[in-house]
């Protein structure tokens, strides 16, 4: 019985793998590089030094946006208190997506940082793909459903789960491919089934919309409110209202947190008598995400609403959230969600690899694609990652247009990649590619440091850990590309062992 | 910096476990022992009540199974390219452990 289930298991396992793993890679390493969000973001504003309380920083954000943008319907505070920034995002008809964002520190009066969507890219394509809304979400949760398939029938057909937990024979063999897929999947499973499950549940209202139909019919907005208690909402007056000094709101806020700090303000219709400011709670101080809330009315700064999460359900819901996102996790653990997250493109990639390991001799075309789909996946993307770093450095500051052109050259670089791919044969296109991301993690400090003056030694004199680390993450990225490389071309005269019974087990 | 505490303590327990196995037993060149299986339970054990009696448990528990999958891998490195350093490694991860729960507890 076990034998027929463990068999049957293989080809799922095998095919699930195969056929959602480049995606599942790429969202992987987006979203490993999504732990990091804000420290990218600030690593491509260096305008930003991040200095002083992020209050402040609320504060100069209100200032400048009551001068410049009265009219807007609404203003988005988001309080980074890693990096002390605040980023402003708030309605311009001028821009080709309809919106700006601005970012401020405590000693702000004026935004300069180059704009750009900074980490938040990676966090964004990690679940959306840069697809429209609602295709990449759904093609994203089956991607996430399927892993979740890979990850269970994986763990069935481990045959020796317990007695080969320590093992790494690193030959370049199918045997050593094999140990590394289960040393990096067995070692963190407890990591790869929460982040996979977690990942599932905050894409509920796109898989599984069933329930809010049955309940609230067509009425999305009653399900909203109900879901989201601690937005208010009030539409426009229509006559002009003058907003009240924030301050004094966040002072309250802060009370109401007990102790908890401010993590996003959003004032809606600022310029008229109707505004209302919303304020939540920093997610940085507990596993959910989103727990508290409190409302103002705009022109008295009086208190008109306050919530506290405390249904069940909705509770579940947001620490589930809060432990994929992870925003409440201090440095050791968010490091620890990297290292993890590694592993978990570790896992996707040495599975691909297998797949065509066991397949070895083989002339077809199935083979062929996969090999140099491979290829242009697991090397070409974190290229295309690191060319956006670089376009960061690159691309004129003044420009109101870059950050699109910034995604653009992301997904031209990964497009180049593949083709070189699908052109070269397989072992040359990992070796070369491996040698291109080398030197594009490698050089980019001494880049970034030619023309922003922050980073390598000058970071290490001033404790500027953000860029420290920045460089540091960069130097081993290029010494992996490299290590890649030399593998890459060693293996050019195979020894290989008699092939082993079968598929992988 | 629970980790300090946790991260040797951890690794001493899968060093330990590891070294109840055959396989690894030949591998780092030791004899034997019945105490290392429960020995390295109870290390695992004791990270984990570190990890979750240190301020707030559930932030304490999420670390540790991070904490537990680099400690593993850390063996796994150690059984590839240094074998024989294992044991000396496990005793060594041993007390880092306690001076370091003695340090941050």
């Amino acid at each position: 019985m076990t034998r027929s289930l463990r068999q049957s298991t293989v080809g799922l396992h095998t095919w699930s793998g195969l056929v959602i793993g480049w995606l599942l890679f790429a969202m992987t390493l987006t979203g490993t590089a999504a732990v990091f969000s804000s420290e990218i973001s600030a690593w491509m504003q260096p305008e930003i030094a991040g200095r002083g309380e992020p209050r402040q920083a609320i504060e100069k954000a209100v200032a400048w946006l009551r001068q410049t943008q009265p009219q807007a319907r609404g203003w988005f505070l988001a309080s980074d208190e890693r990096t002390a920034t605040v980023h402003a995002l708030y309605e311009d008809r001028t821009a080709p997506r309809g919106y700006r964002t601005a970012s401020f520190d405590a000693t702000t009066d004026t935004p300069v940082a180059r704009a750009t969507m900074g980490g938040q890219f990676f966090y964004r394509f990690h679940f959306e793909l840069m697809l429209p809304n609602p295709w990449g979400r759904i093609l994203a949760s089956a991607a996430a459903m399927v892993m979740l398939i890979a990850i269970i029938s994986g763990i069935i057909i481990h045959k020796r789960i317990f007695a080969d937990f320590f093992t790494l024979r690193p030959a370049g063999s199918q045997r050593g491919w094999l140990d590394a897929h289960n040393v990096f999947g067995v070692l963190a499973l407890p990591f790869h089934l929460m982040i996979t499950f977690t990942g599932i549940v905050p894409l509920f209202k796109t898989t599984l919309p069933w329930g809010i139909v049955a309940n609230y019919g067509a009425n999305n907005a009653t399900a909203l409110a109900e879901f989201y208690p601690s937005l208010a909402r009030r539409a426009p007056t229509g006559t002009p209202g003058v907003l009240a000094d924030i301050g004094p709101m966040l002072v309250e806020a802060e009370r109401y947190f007990g102790g908890g700090r401010i993590g996003r303000v959003n004032i809606a219709h600022p310029g008229d008598a109707g505004s209302f400011v919303t304020i939540m709670r920093n997610d940085g101080d507990q596993l959910a995400y989103m727990a508290q809330a409190v409302s103002f009315d705009g022109t008295t700064g009086k208190l008109i609403g306050a919530h506290t999460e405390d249904r069940p359900a909705r509770k579940t819901f947001d620490v589930l959230y809060g432990l994929h996102i992870a925003r409440f996790a201090p440095e050791v653990s968010r490091w620890l969600y990297f290292v993890c997250g590694l592993a978990l493109a570790g896992v996707i990639a040495t599975g691909l690899n297998l797949w065509l390991k066991a397949r070895e001799p083989n002339k077809g075309f199935g083979h062929w694609l996969v090999a140099r789909t491979n290829a242009g996946t697991v090397v070409g993307l974190p290229i295309a990652m690191l060319g956006f770093l670089w376009a960061n450095r690159l691309l004129p500051a003044a420009d109101a247009e870059r950050s699109a052109a910034e995604i653009s050259i992301f997904f031209w670089l990964w497009a180049a990649c593949f083709l070189y791919a699908l052109l070269r044969a397989p072992r040359r296109a990992w070796g070369e590619l491996a040698i291109v991301a080398a030197l594009a993690a490698g050089l980019l400090p001494f880049v970034s440091f030619a023309l922003t003056g922050r980073g390598l030694w000058q970071a290490a004199m001033k404790g500027d850990w953000l860029f420290l680390g920045f460089d540091l993450v960069l130097f081993a990225l290029a010494a992996l590309g490299a290590v890649i490389a030399h593998k890459a071309f060693a293996a050019g005269g195979p020894v290989r062992l008699p092939r082993k019974q079968g598929a992988p087990a | 910096m629970t980790a300090l505490a946790t991260l040797p303590l951890a690794f001493s327990g899968f060093a330990l476990l590891s070294l109840s196995m055959d396989r690894h037993l030949r591998q780092a060149a030791v004899q034997r022992h019945q105490a290392r299986r429960p020995g390295g339970w109870a290390l695992l054990a004791l990270s984990l009540a570190v990890a979750l009696l240190s301020g707030n448990w559930r932030f304490g528990l999420v670390e540790w199974t991070g904490i537990i999958a680099a400690a593993a891998a850390l063996v796994v490195l150690v059984l590839v390219y240094r074998p024989r350093a294992l044991s000396g490694a496990a005793a060594a991860g041993a007390v880092l452990g306690l001076v370091g729960w003695a340090y941050v507890g």
